[in-house]
């Protein structure tokens, strides 16, 4: 009596074992899976405040350019080639593009306020003040932006390649995220001068 | 034998509490200083007068007392090769300046050594204090800075910034940071229970009663520790900042 019982305890109790481990993988994938989720969320939401800061940055454009050209008309070429570069931002479709045509912007951006040194009256001008502390401060934040998105980028991705991650992560589809990178230099934000 | 494990488990847990207080005191320290025990101003460059420090202290005492925004004044010799907008972000971050919930934090920071000043904006103030104002308010204390006047331009700085935002009394009361960076602790929290637990094992079972008048002990001494750091002291509400503000060299 006492040894069938023991023996019957211990079939139920393997079944028991092998259920739990199982359980345990299923809740562990789980776990991973949801952690993936949450990082991604985390990606994609990082990458939407740079989307937000470039297209502020954008409208605040064609206002600074307007005011510029009221007092240095002739620097067609400076015009030209903010103009330009907004252009390319806008169509801009990958990350890759997009670090692209930010730091091309950013480099043109630099060379338009750097006329108003030529310029006293544009230079004392208030509404070119403001604009440029709105242009400088979106900027700032565009870098900061950049460098959080980046930092979530990381995380996601070396999470996205370590065990047992991997697993649910080609389970389910999950992909790697690029960086938003530019050619070095041409990423560093303007420390614009006035003195 | 009772002794020897006694004394044993002495030392284990006086070592996981020396490395919970040490965890908690060094954390993420990337050049930033902690603030002061007045957290609203922080003199490390010692330029400021004490008449100014006291009016920025109690100004910014009475906000927070009211559920408004966490003002902070900073001070630093240099920002050791970082750009004042980096530094200025790093520690309004770390310090958490404003609330959890609202972002109202703003950080006016000055670097004697780069001569630069920034005024950084918490998120939920960016569309009260814009970047153009915060440009002009660093162009209109720019004369008092550049003749090296900071106790006057600061104040004058830290003047403008508070007439923007509402006065003291309307502000919800209700709203209270504290009890949400409590919350956040719960790394502590893992390890006293792996101390009390532990404790549990190591401390033989017939002594309970000197286990517990021990471990009461010590755990009382902890928390007075950490008391002594932040108790009656001020701090951040856990805040976040995304770059608004401005800059100026002076």
């Amino acid at each position: 009596m006492n040894k069938r019982k023991s023996g019957m305890s211990f079939a139920v109790k393997l079944l028991i074992g092998i259920a739990v481990v199982i359980l345990l993988i299923i809740a562990l994938f789980a776990m991973r899976y949801n952690s993936l989720v949450n990082e991604e969320e985390n990606v994609k939401t990082e990458y939407s405040n740079i989307s937000v800061q470039l297209q502020r940055r954008n409208d605040l454009i064609p206002n600074l350019v307007n005011t510029v050209q009221a007092y240095a008309a002739h620097e067609t070429e400076v015009f030209q080639a903010v103009t330009d570069a907004r252009e390319r931002m806008m169509n801009a479709t990958t990350v890759d593009g997009t670090a692209a045509a930010d730091a091309e912007l950013t480099t043109s951006l630099n060379r338009l306020l750097a006329i108003s040194e030529a310029y006293p009256d544009l230079k004392a001008n208030e509404n070119f003040l403001s604009l440029q502390d709105q242009l400088e401060g979106t900027e700032n934040r565009i870098s900061i932006a950049r460098r959080d998105y980046n930092a979530a980028v990381n995380i996601y991705n070396s999470r996205l390649r370590s065990f047992p991650t991997n697993i649910v992560a080609s389970l389910f589809g999950f992909k790697t995220y690029d960086l938003f990178v530019a050619s070095e230099g041409a990423q560093t934000v303007p420390e614009v001068n006035f003195e | 034998m009772s002794n020897l494990l006694k004394k044993k488990s002495w030392y284990v847990l006086s070592g996981i509490l020396l490395f919970l207080l040490l965890s908690t005191s060094v954390h993420a320290n990337n050049g930033i200083p902690s603030h002061t025990r007045r957290f609203f101003v922080n003199d490390f460059a010692g330029i400021l007068s004490q008449d100014t420090e006291d009016y920025i202290f109690n100004s910014s005492k009475l906000y927070e007392l009211k559920g408004g925004p966490q003002v902070v004044v900073a001070t630093i010799s240099t920002l050791g090769g970082a750009s004042i907008s980096e530094y200025s972000l790093e520690m309004a971050r770390e310090w958490g300046i404003g609330s959890k919930e609202e972002n109202n934090g703003v950080l006016i920071l000055i670097a004697l050594e780069e001569r630069t000043i920034r005024i950084e904006v918490g998120y939920g103030l960016e569309g009260i204090i814009t970047d153009s104002m915060s440009g002009r308010f660093l162009r209109e204390v720019s004369g008092d800075l550049e003749n090296e006047d900071f106790d006057t331009g600061i104040k004058n700085l830290y003047s403008l910034v508070i007439n923007e935002l509402k006065e003291p009394g309307t502000f919800d009361a209700a709203a209270d940071s504290k009890d949400t960076a409590a919350s956040e602790n719960v790394f502590p929290a893992i390890l006293l229970s792996i101390f009390i637990v532990l404790g549990a094992f190591f401390y033989p079972r017939h002594r309970h009663g000197g286990f517990r008048g021990r471990f009461g002990g010590g755990f009382g001494g902890h928390s007075g520790g950490r008391g002594g750091g932040s108790g009656g002291s001020f701090r951040g509400g856990g805040g976040s900042f995304g770059g608004g503000g401005a800059s100026r060299r002076f």
